[in-house]
């Protein structure tokens, strides 16, 4: 084998390092999904009872629903009374400070480098902060900087909690984006969501801080549904950032949430995600089957949503992140670094709806793909008749490693505007002999360089994202490819 | 009213099975099958999804004029379907081509290997659909190192209103030969399915030239399907200006290494006229070369479609192949429907797609109108010049100028749209 064909099976066969199981007892609801499971995540939760008739009405619909089967996606059938739709770590009480929370807990926390900790803004250090909401299979265990948050009029809490403390916001919101009836998945989480994050900027306010969920699967057998609701009130800005991890096991999970963004008039919100599900072993045994509903609504004028995601895990992943640009003057940007490897397959893009005047999107897709891996990219940009002066660019590159792999694009575009432009372009090609020779001539060896390239490849995405998760995703995808293709 | 129609079509099927020829009995029934199971393509259907042919079929035929008909070529061999039906006094067999219809009724006809085995696409409604009602049609046969210097002119012309038919062509180039392949189509077909089997051996050239010159009413579905061995080349314009429903497909298999594929489209709706143009280029060889790019202008309320899929298989390395979509709306009902997909297992490949979308180009109108000339002209030439590029690749300069004519007198008849943005 050449040293570059050994350097390419190295970087390519890194093993998952987040894949330890934490011991810890958790708390399940029956097996399966019926009207009963769903009451019981209700009652755990103690949700108001419009709560309770929105996840029933939802589950009488999703019943009737069929899964779709479009994408270029292949896994056997899943069957949906195989597991379980509620985990929780059990509680005696529910954790009020960090510590009350089990120690097993926050070794977890520690193993994958999330600072839980409030005291990791050292005194002297000018380090910038986050706030993180940590999810641990269906419960936020704590979160983060809530006071400070409150004193600017943040509101930063797990989404069960906003149901309680404010609950005209989740009532006016909750499913304003993405509703109960949009697909399959969409649907099932609004059923049985059980945890994530809740979000509102008041008018004018510019978060002080990142804002960051970690999510991890941690039980057998169980199934995450998270949603989070984001609103940017007139004026304001928020960065937010979404982690997920999951252990290792040789069954599949599922993991089906629901993101929905809304800003009001000049109004930013920036989403950025690193995923890192496990993405299955290297003979494509288990591994999480992601199937997420993302979708921003730039609601006001001047509005901006920003999505970056790095997509370096999952057996099988299923997202696209959309912006509906109905504010005259409103901007959506797709940021996306999809890595396959080995057996996994990736079936990811976006949606650009353009409504309203002057909207302008671009759209900037990396996919990866190495091993047996089969990644595609999908998707959509329309533009509305009455969207004049409408402007998308879109460009997709794919980069293939190794000759058992697929690259695909599949870009819907559709114009109804002879006053709009749109621009689309994409490539597919591999790592190029030429580069590679450059640098090795000027001393690189050979595993540097490869890296150096495909850092390159994927450079205009991760310049998008906030510097402290830019370190880690670079080490994901960067020099060692750590982690991403493995 | 679709169920009445299928139901007819299902009744129609029945009694053509076997009826050209025993033989085909068996294909046909398969054909017939599919269409059982699957019936009218319609928009549920991933691959029909902006061409909804079930519903153009149930929808009233648009109100028509009295056709034009492109002029028969001169110096060429004529195969002229009136109304569907083969004219066996047109001057086809001056090149060896036969009737479809005498050639599939004879004794172990040599067609038996070629019909239905060309890149065959056994979950292809519109083929499935063909096969299954299969009556008339041409077959030619060019022998090895043959290059014919007559074009082949097929003339397709739609006289009366409520004419329905299923026409095939098979043809077949031995290695080393040489045609060209002028199709027009004229009139207003109730609903018409032409599907072209064509194979290429090695080294030939087959140049096919397609003009869809429809009126308003039309509907027709066609599909061109073609292998193309090692060092053969394919080279296409198909222009198009739609009809109630007018959907062209070819499906192209590059089959040997260095073989070539060159498509230009160009399309010029107007109306409530239907135009898509949807090409699958297959890579099964390595080495081998495509390039695609259609242009559209969309005025009125027409809507212009355009799927383009790249497959590279796996053993398709050092493939190049490339696609281009361009478009310009004339008018704010007008609709552009672009999907340039991607399908690649080889990793030593170079693929790229791109598509645009909007107006003419501000500055190149601000450079023309600064010379003084009037905002009308100035966009009618711009427009011109936007084809131009694509009709200079074709050779013959009769060709040429006969699509020239085409493109010319869409841009009369519409110069009020082409004049300023609805």
């Amino acid at each position: 084998m050449s040293e570059e064909a050994a350097a390419l099976q190295e970087l390519t066969e890194q093993k998952y390092k987040y894949g330890f199981v934490s011991d810890i007892e958790s708390e399940f609801a029956p097996k399966g999904l019926n009207e009963d499971v769903i009451r019981f995540i209700s009652a755990k939760k103690n949700e108001p009872e419009w709560m309770l008739d929105y996840r029933l009405s939802a589950y009488r619909r999703w019943v009737n629903m069929e899964e779709p089967s479009w994408a270029k996606l292949h896994y056997p059938k899943i069957d949906f009374q195989d597991a379980y739709y509620y985990a929780a770590p059990k509680a005696k009480e529910g954790p009020h400070t960090l510590e009350d929370v089990d120690p097993e807990l926050l070794r977890t926390y520690e193993k994958l480098g999330i600072p839980l900790h409030e005291q990791e803004v050292l005194a002297g250090v000018e380090q910038r902060r986050v706030a993180v909401d940590a999810v641990f299979d269906s419960v936020s265990v704590v979160t983060t900087f809530k006071d400070e948050l409150a004193k600017v009029g943040v509101i930063f809490c797990p989404i069960s909690e906003a149901v309680h403390s404010h609950p005209e916001l989740v009532k006016k919101y909750l499913g304003s984006v993405v509703p109960d009836t949009d697909n399959f998945y969409a649907t099932l989480n609004a059923a049985v969501f059980s945890e994530g994050s809740f979000v509102y900027i008041p008018p004018g306010v510019r978060c002080p801080m990142e804002l960051s969920t970690y999510f991890r699967i941690n039980a057998a057998k169980s199934g995450q549904f998270e949603r989070t609701l984001i609103i940017a009130d007139a004026g304001s800005y928020v960065s937010y950032l979404e982690g997920c991890t999951a252990p290792q096991r040789d069954e599949n999970q599922l993991h089906a949430a629901v993101v929905e963004l809304i800003a009001m008039d000049d109004a930013e919100i920036k989403y950025s995600t690193v995923q890192n599900w496990f993405p299955g072993d290297e003979n494509g045994k288990g591994g999480i089957y992601n199937f997420v509903t993302k979708r921003a609504d730039c609601r006001g004028k001047n509005s901006k949503v920003s999505w970056t995601q790095v997509e370096t895990g999952s057996a099988i992943t299923w997202k696209y992140p959309s912006c509906i640009l109905r504010g005259e003057n409103s901007v959506g940007e797709f940021y996306s670094i999809a890595i396959a490897n080995n057996y996994q397959q990736a079936d990811t893009g976006t949606k650009m709806i353009h409504l309203g005047k002057n909207t302008s999107s671009r759209i900037i897709s990396k996919g990866i793909s190495a091993g047996k891996a089969q990644n595609t990219y999908r998707g959509l940009v329309s533009i509305n008749a009455r969207a004049d002066g409408a402007r998308n660019f879109t460009q997709c590159d794919s980069l293939l490693i190794g000759d058992q792999c697929g690259a695909h694009t599949v870009p819907y575009i559709q114009s109804k505007n002879p006053k709009a432009i749109l621009e689309h372009e994409a490539t597919t090609s591999k790592i190029s002999d030429d580069q590679l020779f450059y640098c090795l001539s000027r001393g690189i060896p050979t595993e540097e360089a490869v890296s150096l390239i495909v850092n390159g490849f994927c450079r205009e995405v991760l310049q998008q994202l906030p510097m402290e998760f830019a370190v880690e995703a670079q080490k994901l995808v960067g020099l060692s490819l750590e982690g991403s293709v493995g | 009213m679709t169920g009445s129609l299928s139901e007819s079509l299902l009744a129609t099927m029945e009694k053509r099975r076997g009826a050209v020829a025993p033989w085909l009995g068996d294909l046909q029934g398969q054909a017939q099958e599919f269409f059982k199971r699957e019936g009218l393509p319609n928009r549920r259907v991933e691959a029909w999804r902006y061409s909804d042919l079930a519903k153009a079929l149930r929808d009233d035929p648009l109100p028509d004029a009295t056709p034009v008909f492109a002029p028969e070529l001169q110096q060429a061999a004529v195969a002229a379907f009136v109304n569907g039906v083969l004219d066996d006094k047109s001057s086809y067999a001056r090149i060896g081509a036969v009737n479809l219809r005498t050639a599939l009724g004879e004794k172990d006809s040599p067609l038996a290997g070629v019909i239905g085995k060309v890149y065959p696409q056994a979950d292809h409604p519109i083929v499935n659909l063909n096969t299954a009602l299969l009556e008339e049609g041409l077959a030619l046969r060019v022998p090895a190192g043959e290059k014919v210097s007559l074009p082949l002119h097929l003339r397709f012309l739609w006289t009366s209103a409520g004419s329905d038919r299923h026409l095939r062509l098979l043809i077949q180039l031995e290695e080393g030969a040489e045609l060209t392949v002028y199709e027009t189509h004229d009139g207003a077909p109730l609903f018409s399915t032409v599907v072209t089997e064509f194979t290429l051996g090695k080294g030939s050239k087959l140049t096919h030239i397609r003009q869809e010159s429809f009126l308003a009413g039309a509907r027709q579905a066609a599909v061109t399907l073609g292998e193309i061995a090692e060092e053969a080349t394919y080279r296409a314009f198909y222009f198009s200006q739609g009809g109630q429903f007018a959907r062209h497909e070819a499906l192209l298999k590059l089959a040997g290494e260095t073989a070539h594929a060159e498509l230009d489209g160009a399309v010029m709706v107007a109306d409530q006229r239907h135009c898509d143009n949807t090409t699958v280029i297959e890579h099964a060889a390595p080495n081998a070369t495509s390039n695609q790019v259609f242009r559209s202008v969309l005025a009125g309320s027409a809507r212009g479609v355009y799927q383009g899929c790249i497959k590279v298989g796996q053993v398709a390395q050092k493939t190049d192949a490339r696609q281009l979509s361009r478009a310009l709306l004339l008018s704010h009902k007008a609709e552009i429907v672009t999907k340039p997909e991607l399908e690649i297992f080889a990793d030593d490949v170079k693929c790229s797609h791109g598509a645009t979308a909007g107006e003419l180009d501000a500055n190149a109108l601000f450079f023309l109108r600064a010379r003084g000339i009037p905002e009308a002209e100035a966009r009618a030439m711009l427009i011109e010049a936007f084809f131009g590029e694509a009709l200079d690749k074709i050779e013959s300069d009769v060709l040429r100028e006969a699509v020239a004519k085409s493109v010319n007198a869409w841009l009369t008849t519409h110069a009020g749209e082409a004049a300023h943005v609805e």
